[in-house]
C-alpha cells in the first residue's frame, strides 16, 4: 500500500494520480481505435470533447454532492467546496453525473448510441484497471485473509491481493480486445463483450473480498449484481447480432 | 448469434451461477469487526499513552463509551482551529458516555511548544503525547488533524480527515450514542 507519492517537497495522494494516468493512456488507445470501434460514427475531436466533459461534470458533480451530504461542514466556509481534497467526493454521484453528462453530449452531437459505447470501451477497460491500481495504492477494496504465499499484509490480516487479481483481469480484458481489434462486430458488441467478460471477472474475484455486503445469507450482492450484468450483455449480444432490422441511430 | 458463441454464453451464465453457490456455501463472508486496523469498520488499534501529568490511559479502559481520537500538533492551525469546538463537545457530552482523546504527535512536533498549549487553553479533556510516534504509525497518521470516531463495541464507524464542523461532528457522536445499549 502506498497511498501517497513524496516527489521533493510534494506528497501526492496516489490513487487520484494513478486514476488520471489511466484516463489518459485510455484515451490515447481509444483514439488509436476509433476508427474501428465507432466505425466512422463519432470523430476523434468528438471523443475528446466528451472526455473532458464527463471527466469536469463528474468530479463538480462528486463534490458538490459530498458538499450537499454534508451541509454543515460548508456552511460556514464555502470556499473549502473548492478544496482539492480528493476524499471530499461523493464518488457514486460524480458517475452519474458523468453519465449524464455523457448522455447530453451524445443527444446534442447525435452521436448514436451504440459507435459511443464501441469508441469508450478502450476508455473503461483501462479505467477498470486503473481503479483497481488505486485501490491497491489506497488499501481500498481489500481481499478477505488468506493463508496463501502471495497474500499481503494489509489491515491486520495477510490477505487476498485481490486489488491486483482485478487489475490484471482488466488488463487481459483490454489486452484482449486489442488484439481483436480487426474484428468485425455488430454495433455495441464491442461494449457488450467488454462488460460481459468484466462482470464476469467480478463474479469471480468477488469471492476473494475483505468487505463485501450480502445479499441475503451468505450470498454475495455483488456477484449477484455482476451475473445480472452479464447475462443481460450476452442476450443483447444475442439480440444485436439477430435483429437486423434494430439501426444505430440517435 | 453464432452456435459457439451461444454455447459459450450458457457455460459463462451456469459456471457464474455455479460459483456464486460454491462461494456462499464454503466461503463465509469475513468479518473485519475482530481485527485491529486503523480504518472504518475494525477494531480500533490500542492506544496506551502518557497524559501530561505522567499517568497513561489506554484505550481498551474506555471499552462501553464513545471516544473520539483526535491526532493534532502545536504547529497545525486548523489543529487549533477546531480545538475550542472539540473542548465544546467534550463539556457537553462527557457525562452520557462520550469521551475525546487529544494525542499530540510529538515525534514531529515540539513537546514544550504541545504542553504549553494546552495549559495555555486549559483543556480539560485527557491530552496524550505520542512521543516516539508508534501509535501514529499504528493509526497511518500522514496529516493533521485527523480523527477517528470509535463506538461503544471498540469498532471506527468514522475517519475523519481535516477540519470537520462541530455541527457534523455532534450529528455523529449524536448517533453513536443512540446506538448504546
Amino acid at each position: 500500500m502506498f497511498p501517497i507519492i513524496f516527489i521533493g517537497p510534494l506528497s501526492i495522494p496516489s490513487a487520484p494520480l494513478i486514476l488520471l494516468l489511466g484516463i489518459w493512456l485510455g484515451l490515447m488507445i481509444a483514439e488509436k481505435l476509433l476508427p474501428l470501434t465507432a466505425q466512422g460514427q463519432m470523430s476523434t475531436r468528438q471523443l475528446n470533447n466528451l472526455a473532458l466533459i464527463a471527466i469536469l461534470v463528474g468530479l463538480v458533480g462528486a463534490r458538490l454532492a459530498y458538499a450537499a451530504q454534508n451541509p454543515s461542514a460548508y456552511a460556514n466556509n464555502l470556499g473549502s467546496i473548492l478544496s482539492p481534497r480528493p476524499e471530499s467526493m461523493n464518488v457514486e454521484a460524480g458517475v452519474l453525473f458523468a453519465m449524464l453528462a455523457v448522455l447530453i453530449y451524445r443527444q446534442k452531437n447525435q452521436i448514436a448510441i451504440w459507435p459511443l459505447l464501441d469508441a469508450l470501451t478502450p476508455l473503461l477497460a483501462m479505467m477498470m484497471a486503473t481503479i483497481a491500481l488505486s485501490h491497491a495504492a489506497s488499501g481500498d477494496a481489500f481481499g478477505s485473509p488468506t493463508g496463501l504465499p502471495w497474500g499481503i499484509e494489509l489491515w491486520g490480516a495477510r490477505r487476498h491481493p485481490v486489488q491486483l487479481y482485478e487489475a490484471a483481469a482488466a488488463l487481459a480484458i483490454l489486452i484482449g480486445s486489442w488484439l481483436r481489434q480487426q474484428q468485425m462486430y455488430a454495433m455495441g458488441e464491442r461494449f457488450l463483450r467488454f462488460m460481459a467478460a468484466s462482470a464476469f471477472a467480478r463474479v469471480f474475484f468477488e469471492a476473494f473480498r475483505g468487505e463485501s455486503q450480502a445479499f441475503t445469507g451468505n450470498i454475495r450482492l455483488a456477484q449477484l449484481a455482476a451475473f445480472v450484468i452479464m447475462a443481460l450483455s450476452l442476450y443483447f449480444i444475442h439480440r444485436r447480432a439477430t435483429d437486423k432490422t434494430v439501426g444505430d441511430h440517435a | 448469434m453464432n452456435p459457439k458463441l451461444r454455447s459459450i454464453s450458457i457455460l459463462l451464465c451456469l459456471l457464474s451461477a455455479a460459483w456464486i453457490a460454491l462461494t456462499a456455501i464454503f466461503i463465509p463472508l469475513p468479518a473485519t469487526s475482530n481485527t485491529q486496523a486503523a480504518r472504518q469498520g475494525f477494531l480500533a488499534p490500542e492506544v496506551n499513552l502518557p497524559t501530561k501529568d505522567g499517568s497513561s490511559l489506554q484505550l481498551s479502559e474506555l471499552r462501553g463509551q464513545i471516544v473520539l481520537i483526535n491526532f493534532w500538533a502545536s504547529w497545525c492551525p486548523p489543529c487549533k482551529a477546531e480545538m475550542p469546538g472539540l473542548q465544546s463537545i467534550y463539556t457537553e457530552y462527557q457525562d452520557q458516555g462520550f469521551t475525546l482523546l487529544a494525542i499530540n504527535i510529538t515525534d514531529g512536533d515540539n513537546l514544550t511548544n504541545a504542553k504549553t498549549y494546552v495549559t495555555e487553553n486549559q483543556f480539560t479533556f485527557p491530552v496524550l503525547f505520542d512521543l516516539d510516534g508508534e501509535v501514529g504509525r499504528l493509526y497511518n497518521v500522514r496529516a493533521v488533524p485527523v480523527s477517528y470516531l470509535i463506538d461503544h463495541q471498540g469498532i471506527i464507524q468514522a475517519v475523519i480527515v481535516g477540519l470537520e464542523s462541530e455541527a457534523a461532528l455532534r450529528a455523529r457522536i449524536d448517533a453513536l450514542l443512540q446506538e448504546r445499549p
